[in-house]
C-alpha cells in the first residue's frame, strides 16, 4: 500500500497543474459539505436553544388559589370582581369546547379536571403556606427538576437611614439558583456567595435603577450600607435583567432567602421556582407538582387545590399577542394549553431548519459530484497519457488487479488530499460565515471525518471505471502505443 | 530440456473482414545459454513471435512450452506471474519510468512478485542488478540524467532483477548510436557468457543478429533459415557499418 501510495505521489506531481486543478475542484465539493454540515447543525442548535429559551421550563408555585380578576362562565371578564374557585373556571371552559383543539395531553388533563372539578366546590383558607417541607418535596420527590428556589418579598422601612432619599425598600429573598433561572447579569461587584446564602449573611444586590434611587448621584452603590430590619446590610453587587418595571416608587433590594425571612419577620416562602429539564417535560412536571402538593397538603377531593401551579409561558403570553381574556382563562390552570401550542411550534420550527439544512446539503452533493467527476476525468487522461507505462508494468508482471489497485489509491489520493484542503477551506469558510455575517454555526467532528470519507469514497466510486480500463488494457497493444 | 519449446505455433489476427496470418506454423527449439538472434524484416512476424514468447500475446494454435511447461493457454494473470518471474524485456525504447531513480526502476518487477520481498530485500538486489551492469554508480540518477547507452543497461539490469531464465530483447539498439549499441551488446553476451542466461535478440539489422550463436531468419510468418553462428566478438574499436535507425 506504501508503494502504491508513493507511485500515485509520484504520478501526480507529474502531472502537477492537472492534479492541483482537479484538488480545486474536489476541495470546493468538500469545502461546501463542510460549511453546510457547519451552517445546518448551527442553525438546528439555535432553534433548539431559542425552543428552550422561549419554550416552558420554569414552573411558578405560589401559596392560595385566586382566579384573578373575575372570569365568568362565558370566558368574559367578570364586572363584580370576586373571586372563583379554579374547578368552575375549568369545568366551564371544558363545556364550552373553546380549547377542544388543544392537544391530546391537554384533552385528558382536562377530561381529569371536569370529573374532579363537580365535587370541588370548597377551598382552604387561609391556604398551607410555603416552606421546607414543599422545597423538600420539590427538590427530592419531583422527576426531570433541574433546579429549585424559593423566594420571598416584602416592603421594608428604610427609617433608621437618614442619608437615603426613600423610606421604603422592597425586599426581594432569593436562593442561588434563581440568578441562572431568570437570567440576571452581574454588571459590576459580585453576586452572592453560596456560603452568604447558607447563612443569610447581610448582603445585597441592586438594580441599576434602585441603586439610583437609594444613593442618587453616586457613582457606584458597591459597598453601601443599609439599615434594614436593624441589621446593617451591604451592597456587594450590581445586577441586570430583572424586571422591575412595577418598581418605579419602591425601589427593590435581593438579598439571600435567610436574611428576608429575618427582616421581614416571616418563616414561609411567597414562590417556589422550579426548572424542568426540558419544553418537553414541563406539563408533566406541572401536573406531577400539583398531584404531589395536593397530597403534602392533604386536600381531600372535595377541596380545590390550595396554591397555584403555573408555568413560564403563561405569564409571558398576553405580550405575545394573545386575546387577554382567552390568557385569564388560561391563566387559571390549563397547564396543558401553551405546553401543546408550544410543542407545535416546535415542531414546525424544527422542520423548517431540516428543510434548510437538507436544501444546503443538495447543493453540497452537487458540487461533490462535480468533483468527483473532475477526479474521473483527470484520471481518464492519465490513463489514456500512460498506456505505455501501464503496458510496460504488465510486461515487467504487473497482474490486472496491481494495475486496478494502482490507478484506484491515484484516484483516492487525490481525492483524499481534495478533502483535506476542502476541510481547511470549509473552516475557514464556517469563520467567515461566524465572525463575518454572525451565522450561528457549529462544527461536528464527526461531520469532519464524513466529509473525508465521502471525499475518499468520491475518489473510488469516480476512479473505479479509469481503473478498469487501464487494467483490461492488452500489454501488447499498449506496449506500442505512443 | 529446452528452455523454449515451440511446436507449430500460429497466429491469427482478424482485422475487421481481413484475416492476417502473422505466425503460420513455427516450431522452434532453444536451449538454455544459447543466444539467438531473430531476424526479418517488418511485416515478417518476428514481432508477433516475441509476443508470444514473452507471454506478452498467446498463440491462435499450437503449443509453446516454457521451462517444459505449457504457457499456451495461460490466464492473464498466470502470464503475468511468468513474464514477472522467468522472462526479462529489454525494449528499443527502453521504456524507463520518468522521474524515477535508476535503482526504484530496477526494482519494479519486484513489487509484482508474490510474495513480495522486505522493501530492504529488494533494494539489495536491485542494487546488485545495478552493479551487474556497472551502473552501481549511478543509482539514484533519474533516466533524463543518464546517457542513452547508461539508460538501456539500468533496463537490461530490470531484466535481471529477478534473476529470470530468458531475456527477450526488441531491437535494443533501435535508439542507440553504433558505440552505444555495442557497449549493450558486450553487456548482453556477457551475460551469457558469464552467467548462462538464455537470450532472445529481436532485431532487422543483420550486424547486430551477428552477436548471437544463432540467427534465425523469419519471413512471412514462417522461419526461412535457422543456423548455428559464431558470435561477432564486440571490441571496442571496432567500427561496424551499424545503421542509425534512430539517435537518442
Amino acid at each position: 500500500m506504501g508503494i502504491n501510495l508513493r507511485m500515485a505521489m509520484r504520478a501526480l506531481m507529474q502531472n502537477r497543474l492537472q492534479a492541483i486543478l482537479t484538488l480545486l475542484g474536489m476541495s470546493v465539493g468538500v469545502a461546501m459539505v463542510v460549511i453546510v454540515s457547519g451552517l445546518g447543525r448551527g442553525a438546528q442548535l439555535k432553534i433548539e436553544s431559542q425552543i428552550e429559551a422561549a419554550g416552558p421550563t420554569r414552573i411558578t408555585i405560589r401559596s392560595g388559589n385566586f382566579v384573578p380578576a373575575g372570569v365568568n362562565s362565558s370566558g368574559r371578564q367578570d364586572s363584580s370582581g370576586g373571586e372563583q374557585a379554579e374547578g368552575q373556571v375549568v369545568s366551564v371552559m371544558g363545556d364550552g369546547g373553546q380549547l377542544a383543539d388543544i392537544g391530546k395531553d391537554a384533552a385528558a388533563m382536562d377530561a381529569r379536571r371536569r370529573a374532579a372539578a363537580v365535587r370541588q366546590t370548597e377551598y382552604r383558607n387561609p391556604p398551607t403556606p410555603l416552606g421546607a417541607a414543599e422545597m423538600d418535596m420539590l427538590r427530592h420527590r419531583v422527576a426531570d427538576v433541574k433546579a429549585v428556589a424559593a423566594g420571598m418579598a416584602g416592603n421594608a422601612s428604610l427609617d433608621d437611614n437618614a442619608d437615603i432619599p426613600v423610606r421604603v425598600v422592597r425586599v426581594n429573598g432569593f436562593q442561588p439558583a434563581w440568578p441562572e433561572m431568570s437570567g440576571w447579569k452581574l454588571l459590576a461587584g459580585r453576586m452572592i456567595s453560596a456560603d452568604e446564602h447558607a447563612g443569610g449573611a447581610p448582603v445585597m444586590l441592586v438594580t441599576r435603577k434602585s441603586a439610583g434611587q437609594l444613593w442618587p448621584g453616586q457613582a457606584s452603590p458597591l459597598d453601601k450600607v443599609m439599615a434594614i430590619g436593624g441589621r446593617q446590610v451591604r451592597v456587594v453587587g450590581v445586577i441586570g435583567g430583572v424586571d422591575d418595571s412595577d418598581s418605579s416608587v419602591v425601589p427593590p433590594v435581593y438579598v439571600p432567602v435567610g436574611l428576608a425571612q429575618r427582616v421581614l419577620g416571616r418563616k414561609n416562602y411567597d414562590t417556589i421556582t422550579v426548572r424542568t429539564v426540558s419544553v418537553g417535560v414541563t406539563s408533566q412536571v406541572a401536573a406531577d407538582i400539583q398531584q404531589k402538593l395536593r397530597d403534602l397538603h392533604r386536600l381531600p377531593d372535595n377541596m380545590a387545590d390550595d396554591f397555584r401551579v403555573t408555568s413560564q409561558s403563561v405569564s409571558a403570553m398576553p405580550s405575545m399577542g394573545a386575546d387577554p381574556h382567552l390568557v385569564r382563562a388560561v391563566h387559571s390552570n390549563v397547564t396543558g394549553f401553551e405546553q401543546a401550542s408550544w410543542q407545535q411550534m416546535a415542531k414546525s420550527l424544527r422542520a423548517a431548519g431540516r428543510t434548510f439544512t437538507l436544501l444546503l446539503a443538495g447543493a453540497a452533493a452537487v458540487s461533490l459530484l462535480v468533483g468527483g467527476i473532475g477526479v474521473m476525468n483527470i484520471m481518464l487522461v492519465s490513463v489514456t497519457a500512460r498506456t505505455r507505462e501501464i503496458g510496460l508494468r504488465m510486461a515487467l508482471g504487473a497482474r490486472a488487479g496491481d494495475v486496478m489497485i494502482q490507478f484506484l489509491v491515484e484516484a483516492m489520493t487525490l481525492a483524499a488530499l481534495g478533502g483535506l484542503i476542502g476541510l481547511f477551506l470549509g473552516w475557514i469558510g464556517l469563520l467567515v460565515t461566524e465572525y463575518g455575517l454572525h451565522w450561528a454555526t457549529a462544527a461536528s467532528p464527526i461531520m469532519l471525518v464524513a466529509a473525508l470519507v465521502m471525499a475518499a469514497a468520491t475518489g473510488i466510486v469516480f476512479g473505479i471505471a479509469p481503473a478498469r480500463r487501464a487494467a483490461v488494457l492488452d500489454p501488447v497493444i499498449a506496449l506500442r502505443s505512443e | 530440456m529446452p528452455v523454449i519449446s515451440l511446436e507449430a505455433i500460429t497466429k491469427v489476427y482478424k482485422l475487421g473482414d481481413n484475416q492476417v496470418d502473422a505466425l503460420r506454423g513455427v516450431s522452434l527449439d532453444i536451449d538454455a545459454g544459447e543466444f539467438v538472434s531473430i531476424v526479418g524484416p517488418s511485416g515478417s512476424g518476428k514481432s508477433t513471435m516475441m509476443h508470444i514468447l514473452g507471454c506478452l500475446d498467446r498463440p491462435t494454435d499450437g503449443h509453446y512450452l516454457l521451462n517444459g511447461k505449457d504457457v499456451s493457454a495461460l490466464s492473464r494473470d498466470a502470464l503475468a506471474e511468468i513474464r514477472n518471474r522467468q522472462i526479462g524485456f529489454v525494449f528499443q525504447g527502453f521504456n524507463l519510468l520518468p522521474r524515477t531513480t535508476a535503482l526504484e526502476n530496477v526494482e519494479v518487477p519486484l513489487l509484482y512478485s508474490r510474495p513480495i520481498l522486505p522493501a530492504a530485500e529488494r533494494r539489495a538486489r536491485a542494487m546488485a542488478a545495478l552493479e551487474m551492469v556497472g551502473l552501481g554508480n549511478r543509482a539514484d540518477h533519474h533516466p533524463n540524467q543518464l546517457s542513452g547507452g547508461q539508460q538501456q543497461r539500468v533496463a537490461i539490469a530490470r531484466a535481471l532483477v529477478n534473476q529470470p531464465s530468458l531475456i527477450l530483447a526488441d531491437e535494443p539498439t533501435g535508439n542507440l548510436d553504433t558505440k552505444t549499441s555495442i557497449d549493450v551488446m558486450r553487456t548482453l553476451q556477457e551475460l551469457r557468457e558469464k552467467q548462462g542466461i538464455t537470450i532472445v535478440l529481436i532485431t532487422h539489422e543483420a550486424d547486430i543478429a551477428a552477436y548471437g550463436t544463432r540467427i534465425i531468419a523469419v519471413r512471412d510468418g514462417l522461419i526461412l533459415s535457422d543456423k548455428a553462428n559464431a558470435p561477432r566478438p564486440a571490441l571496442e574499436d571496432e567500427v561496424a557499418p551499424v545503421p542509425m535507425a534512430a539517435v537518442n
